[in-house]
């Protein structure tokens, strides 16, 4: 399946995955935090982010202790470690790896001592016997000592020189500049003793907790090693059997001179966990990574590599500096949700996960605003480097919050009764009523509302172009009641157009807005959708030189267009035939934003609506141009001077009599004019509205009590119910010459002071609302 | 919730012609009742929510009990 298909498969209905389970596995999957290929790839683990932080502030004295205190050897690191780091270094997709042995060096060079800490007192006493001198057993002393272990040191050569002769493993330089350096470090504790010129016996053993042994060495019995059968653990690595109360550990051997320090570490641990419990627990594997770690554009790119030696700490702070601290933050710094949140993205998931839960305990903190302020724009998900999915968690967040009556309904009971106003209203029409159709033009419910002439300018050249094969379909996709949450109303939806589909004969389906696209795209394979960008731009469209427009515009990509990279093409080409300059979208480069409509986040979060109206607004001074009425509309009602893609193609003049709406009441309007036009003017048909009482109430309202409705959702026809019913049956307070009325209408009490001009008009002094009820009252609800 | 702001001039119930008459009045919201001081008609029980309650008081704790 192709990358475009695969997105389009689980965007909204095909959450199967067993909620909880499917949350964490995305969390284990998150990038952030998680080990970084330098230090998944070095087999001690060196702590490189820390130390090269510190080191890039001048902080060479806790750089150098960190770096001591995990190589345990750190002669032999610093000079022969083969840079396990530098070869996975992220850094080199940019330019060249950091040069951490370089760096190692340096501080190894600094003359820096570890401090020795207080052992213990548990393991005072307690005895370790190492047999032979070699890099594992030498690791494994140190760290035993450092714990406050006793360490006896057996080695059959005479003396420390000669010990080399036996270690067929490691070079006479990594020998006598590394180890030989390094076992200065074991002489410094008294409780560390060292004999030379015996043989290790076990008859002779005091009570040792643990015995450490090449492999070659000889069983107490006698054997070889190799011979015991039933070792209480045995890996690749090492051999443990137990022994009357003492540990004995068979070292096998191990090439790297890293890995045989990493080899010692684990002895280590083992021989302590079994010191204090006297049971063998098994060393963790290392992890790997295997996903592409990303790079942020945060980060500063600007330095280049020095050239070593590095000897002075300026050089040493400006290499570290070179290090992109590996973390990835792609999705925090992509998208305002999680920017605002300030939190590490696991944590997003760990905080809806409280809202996957179906019973929830008094004390889990559900963060509802979060859950309700996503976007629904898929570019979390589109960012990340392994897919982890935030928007599809929300989304069945708030299918079970409405599923268990814990959504406040009026987060989305304005944008439901809209829908249900635009469905109450909507039909499917075919020209000449023929049975079937070639194409179905699928404009949404938004882009009428809008500005009717945007769809009539459309479907008559659609007719044109394809010989009145074309149908109409003005219901809505579904977005607004997946958003919502609503299950059920949102299968309700899709089923409906999946048979409108199929009786009309599998049409193709035109849509004018991405996020039906998606939506109806994902209602079925079989349905074959385009975009009626790429119809114009594949017929050699001409748009109406009236149309035109000056000057350079922003390209703003709705969001939905991200799994349609052809319709951004079929636009870009539709606007350079037409010789109009655009720019992109500044934004997050290659990747189309949320304009802040989606998802329905006004009301629920109001605060992250207007945040990210503003970022977006003023990321350029130009004016903007879009292909989503949504988007348009959003921008223009926060002041931006913006255009849809439609006017600059047809002309909007012919038609006078419609206007863009400028707010949510004008777009009831329009919605209805489309309807009463396409039936009476492209299919020559009557239209059987019906005016309700309420409507022939006319008011008197100012700008600033239209601004005021539309930040409360109130449309002019809940002011003409208030009024019609206060004045039917006289529910109204006076005072000062006007009066008072309420109603409860959706999940608000909209309050209205007005006057009386005469019989039928109006004059609109206020307009509030509130959410609480006035319970025991029963007379005004509408 | 504090008192109502006092009134300027008196609140008039259309209907029943006479004055609204201050009285503790419940209000509910998301499962939570609370009751507060407002004008109500004696005979109709009209209830008066000035505008300015509304934005003082009423508002927040709408946005608490949601966040809750």
């Amino acid at each position: 399946m192709s990358q475009a298909a695969s997105k389009r498969k689980d965007i909204c209905f095909s959450y199967t995955v067993e909620d909880g389970a499917d949350v964490f596995e995305q969390k284990s999957r998150c990038l952030h935090d998680a080990t970084p290929p330098c230090i998944a790839a070095c087999p001690i683990e060196m702590p490189i982010r820390s130390i090269l932080s510190k080191l890039e502030s001048g902080d060479v004295d806790r750089a150098a202790l960190e770096f001591l205190d995990k190589a345990v050897l750190p002669a032999t690191i610093a000079q022969f470690c083969e840079g396990y780091c530098e070869n996975a270094c992220v850094r080199t997709r940019l330019d060249e790896p950091i040069k951490m042995r370089e760096l190692e060096l340096f501080l190894y060079k600094g003359g820096y001592e570890l401090p020795k800490k207080r052992p213990l007192p548990i393991n005072k006493g307690k005895r370790i016997c190492i047999v032979g001198i070699s890099i594992v057993g030498l690791t494994c002393a140190l760290l035993m000592l450092r714990k406050g272990y006793s360490v006896d040191l057996i080695e059959p050569s005479e003396n420390l020189e000669s010990a080399h002769d036996e270690l067929s493993s490691i070079s006479k330089d990594i020998f006598r500049l590394g180890v030989l350096e390094d076992y200065r470090l074991l002489q410094s504790y008294d409780h560390f003793f060292a004999t030379f010129g015996k043989s290790f016996d076990f008859k002779n053993t005091v009570n040792y907790e643990a015995i450490l042994l090449p492999h070659d060495h000889a069983l107490p019995s006698g054997e070889p090693s190799d011979k015991q059968d039933n070792a209480d653990y045995e890996d690749s690595l090492f051999k443990a059997i137990q022994q009357e109360g003492t540990l004995l550990v068979y070292i096998k051997d191990v090439n790297d001179v890293v890995e045989q320090i990493a080899l010692g570490k684990e002895i280590s641990k083992t021989i302590d966990q079994f010191a204090k419990h006297k049971i063998i627990i098994a060393p963790r594997t290392r992890e790997s990574i295997s996903a592409q770690f990303p790079i942020s554009d945060q980060v500063k790119k600007e330095y280049s590599a020095v050239v070593p030696p590095i000897t002075m700490l300026e050089v040493a702070s400006e290499e570290a500096g070179r290090c992109l601290q590996c973390n990835c933050d792609l999705c925090m710094n992509a998208c305002t949700l999680m920017k605002q949140g300030r939190m590490d993205p696991p944590y997003y998931i760990v905080e809806a996960q409280q809202s996957l839960k179906t019973q929830r305990r008094l004390h889990d903190k559900l963060n509802i605003r979060r859950v309700c302020g996503c976007n629904q724009c898929g570019l979390c998900r589109e960012i990340c480097p392994t897919d982890v999915d935030m928007g599809s968690v929300y989304r069945r967040s708030r299918e079970i919050m409405q599923a268990t009556n814990e959504m406040p309904e009026v987060f989305y009971d304005f944008w439901l009764r809209d829908l249900a106003d635009n469905e109450e209203h909507a039909f499917v029409m075919t020209p000449d009523s023929r049975e079937t159709v070639k194409y179905l033009y699928f404009p949404g419910c938004h882009l009428g509302s809008s500005n009717p002439n945007y769809v009539l300018q459309s479907y008559r050249y659609l007719l044109d172009q394809f010989d009145q094969d074309v149908a109409i379909d003005i219901h809505c996709c579904g977005a607004e009641a997946i958003w919502a949450g609503k299950q059920d109303m949102a299968c309700g939806i899709s089923n409906r157009f999946l048979d409108s589909w199929k009786s009309l004969g599998h049409p193709i389906v035109i849509t004018a807005c991405s996020s039906c696209r998606k939506y109806l795209s994902a209602i079925s394979d079989a349905i074959h959708t385009i975009s009626l960008w790429e119809v114009l731009d594949s017929n050699l469209f001409l748009p109406d030189e009236k149309s035109h427009r000056e000057g350079t515009l922003t390209l703003f990509d709705p969001c939905s267009s991200r799994y349609f990279p052809q319709e951004q093409q079929a636009v870009r080409s539709l606007l350079e035939k037409s010789g109009v300059e655009f720019a992109d979208f500044p934004g997050v480069p290659d990747h189309a934003l949320c304009c802040g409509f989606g998802g329905l986040i006004y009301p629920a979060n109001p605060k992250l609506f207007f945040e990210i109206l503003q970022d977006r607004t003023s990321q350029s001074d130009l004016p903007y141009l879009t292909y989503c009425a949504n988007c348009n509309d959003a921008f223009l009602w926060w002041g931006k001077d913006c255009n849809h893609l439609m006017d600059l193609l047809f002309d909007m003049e012919s038609k006078k009599h419609f206007s863009h709406a400028k707010d949510i009441s004008d777009r009831r309007k329009n919605r209805r004019a489309l309807r009463r036009s396409i039936r009476e003017d492209i299919f020559m048909g009557a239209d059987s509205e019906t005016i309700e009482s309420h409507e022939s109430i006319h008011l008197i309202l100012t700008e600033e009590m239209r601004r005021k409705m539309m930040s409360q959702l109130i449309l002019d026809s809940d002011i003409q119910r208030v009024i019609e019913q206060a004045e039917r049956f006289n529910n109204r307070v006076s005072r000062n010459g006007f009066f008072v009325s309420y109603l409860m209408i959706g999940a608000v009490t909209v309050w209205v002071e007005y006057s009386v001009i005469d019989e039928n008009t109006f004059d609109v002094r206020n307009v509030y609302s509130h959410r609480m009820k006035i319970t025991g009252d029963q007379q005004h609800v509408g | 919730m504090s008192d109502n702001p006092s009134i300027k001039s008196p609140l008039f119930c259309e209907r029943c012609k006479q004055e609204l008459e201050l009285k503790e009045v419940r209000l509910e919201y998301l499962g939570n009742t609370f009751s507060h001081i407002f004008p109500q008609c004696p005979t109709c029980h009209f209830v008066y929510i000035s505008e300015e309650i509304v934005e003082s008081k009423i508002k927040e704790v709408e946005m608490l009990l949601e966040e809750k």
